[in-house]
């Protein structure tokens, strides 16, 4: 599904954040702060760059979407629910026995689940190993890699984005959800990252730095790295963790976020004042 | 005894096998690419990277991420063969390993140089704890070459192979003691080499010579010995080494390896599990080796045939009680 209009994708991200708080409420916990880091950048990729067929997930001129950290897990099934893949009942049954909508992403669990991410820091080799045979074969599909940015610290990160500013690869976009917390609190605290983008450039690689929330900055970046370059490309998203959701947004307590009934209403309360005012 | 025709009358020697294999593998499976890591000459890929530029890959001393760009690959229908020396391949990205290649069986193949104790740069890089490291991860296929002759015929069998695989390598100078005329290498097959009535001598990979040269000895001695040359570790050909259990009586393993988690224990695990026989492990015992040339290392660390004839009286001695 193609989405032009970035009104129309900020209704959309709203309504995918109530699925989000719905099923974490449902199902017992998610890590729903940093799905809802990611919510934006996550609408704009699957509305307004990936080409794909739900259909038939494994076209094999589709885009690849590789989402790094598993963890995110719950947002890419909701998405994949959303445009089709599987049916969403799936979704009720996330993270129970049995069920292949896995806490953390499995690659061949779920139809659009293109790696396995629960260990951190693995995603951009895997999308470079996909990407030089991209270049080998001809092909003209683009890999997309999501990875977070506590996972940034594991050193594997930075071998991949060497090796993908080696082989020049202009087939690579990555984005980042630099939502500024991980496990043990806030990123800087605990192992600054910072700067990201020089980082970046010192690799190889093209940088936009944006807003992670902003439609139209979202769309202006994605605009830019449409096409393959001569170089791999990366999107800096600054978010807020816990995005739209005022008593999670930036708390520590919410690495991962089990819900009763009134935390449940209170977001739905403000996920629903958001839609009225888009 | 009885020499069976499977081993070549007079050993002879064969410079870079896998040099040459690779290339031919290559040349009639366009899907195969090589990755390396710093090590082209030392792993023998040089022919391959000149014979097929596009389908190389230097990915520079990064191994964690050069696990994961040969998975990408694998997940693409490439067939990645990575190559750096065992230790590089095995210990240091295991996780990458485990999560990435066998998790999700993919089409990889790892190939690990100067396995055990072949090199000279001592524990850093003697790969004497890959073939246990691999054997424990789920779907994995592991083996371990003894001579030119099997490598010839390996590689093309791992590339055919649908699934993960960990093969040691020897390189350079590679002795030739399997008959190519008669020998067929098949992956999870164990071979019976020489057939003896007392004891069996149970081999992996290029101790082999080590392990022949104890036979001959042994059968000087009074002493009837048979020689079961196991090239894969995992799967575990348990059919054969159980045979050969009720045949002597008494067993031997030998590996250029710690003899914790390698051949050593899955002869002991099937043994014990499915019939108890007197057991001697002929290996580094729980200990780092240092550097030094192979010759030293072996006698050092009791590997050589002296000590697998040792072993073998040993063993007998046990099974007599």
């Amino acid at each position: 599904m193609w989405i032009d209009d970035a009104k129309e994708l900020e209704s959309v991200a709203i309504k995918f954040r109530q699925t989000l708080v719905d099923i974490t409420y449902e199902t017992g916990g998610s890590y729903l702060g940093q799905a809802l880091s990611a919510s934006d950048l996550l609408v704009g990729l699957f509305y307004h760059y990936l080409r794909y067929h739900p259909s038939e997930p494994d076209w094999p001129d589709r885009d690849r979407f590789l989402l790094s950290p598993g963890h995110y897990a719950l947002s890419l099934y909701v998405m994949l629910a959303d445009l089709g893949y599987f049916p969403k009942n799936i979704l009720y049954t996330f993270k129970q026995n049995g069920s292949p909508a896995e806490l953390a992403t499995h690659r061949g669990t779920l139809p659009g689940v293109e790696v396995t991410g629960g260990s951190l820091g693995q995603g951009l080799s895997l999308g470079v190993g996909m990407a030089l045979h991209a270049k080998l074969r001809g092909k003209k599909h683009r890999v997309v890699i999501m990875m977070s940015d506590g996972e940034l610290e594991e050193g594997q990160i930075w071998e991949a984005a060497m090796s993908a500013g080696h082989y020049k690869l202009g087939n690579v976009l990555a984005v980042v959800d630099a939502n500024g917390f991980q496990v043990d609190g806030s990123v800087e605290d605990v192992m600054n990252i910072e700067p990201l983008p020089d980082k970046f450039r010192a690799f190889g690689w093209e940088v936009k730095e944006i807003d992670g929330h902003n439609m139209l900055e979202i769309f202006n970046a994605l605009e830019v790295f449409s096409e393959p370059h001569q170089k791999p490309a990366v999107i800096i998203g600054r978010t807020v963790r816990g995005k739209g959701i005022p008593f999670m947004e930036s708390n520590k307590a919410f690495h991962y976020t089990r819900m009763d009934k009134k935390q449940a209403e209170k977001a739905e309360e403000a996920l629903s004042a958001a839609w009225d005012a888009v | 005894m009885s020499n069976n025709n499977y081993l070549l009358e007079e050993f002879g020697s064969d410079f870079g096998p896998y040099r040459r294999t690779i290339v031919e593998v290559g040349q009639s499976n366009p899907n195969v690419v090589v990755l390396g890591a710093d090590l082209g000459n030392s792993t023998e890929i040089d022919l391959f990277q000149q014979a097929f530029p596009e389908r190389f890959f230097n990915m520079g001393t990064a191994e964690q991420n050069t696990i994961g760009t040969a998975v990408g690959m694998a997940f693409e229908g490439e067939i990645p063969f990575v190559h750096s020396f065992g230790v590089f391949v095995t210990r240091r990205p295991y996780e990458q390993v485990c999560v990435q290649v066998a998790l999700h069986q993919a089409n990889v193949k790892l190939l690990g140089f100067i396995p055990g104790l072949t090199s000279r740069l001592g524990p850093t890089h003697q790969a004497v704890d890959d073939l246990s490291l691999m054997r424990t991860l789920p779907d994995m296929t592991v083996i371990a070459p003894a001579d030119a002759t099997e490598i010839r015929q390996l590689v093309p069998a791992i590339a055919d192979y649908e699934g993960p695989v960990y093969s040691r390598m020897i390189r350079r100078e590679v002795p030739i003691i399997l008959n190519p005329e008669t020998y067929k290498f098949k992956i999870g097959k164990a071979v019976l080499l020489r057939e003896g009535g007392d004891v069996t001598l149970i081999s992996t990979g290029l101790i082999l010579k080590e392990v022949l040269a104890a036979a001959r000895e042994l059968e000087e001695q009074g002493i009837s010995s048979s020689v079961l040359h196991m090239p894969t570790i995992k799967p575990f050909d348990t059919e054969a080494v159980l045979e050969q259990a009720e045949k002597t009586g008494a067993m031997l393993t030998a590996e250029n390896h710690l003899i914790t988690g390698g051949l050593g224990s899955s002869v002991a695990e099937v043994l014990s599990e499915y019939k108890p026989t007197p057991l001697y492990r002929v290996g580094l015992r729980d200990r780092f080796a240092e550097p030094g040339t192979p010759g030293y290392l072996f006698d050092k660390y009791r590997l050589s045939a002296e000590y697998i004839v040792e072993g073998a009286k040993k063993v007998l001695e046990r099974a007599k009680i």
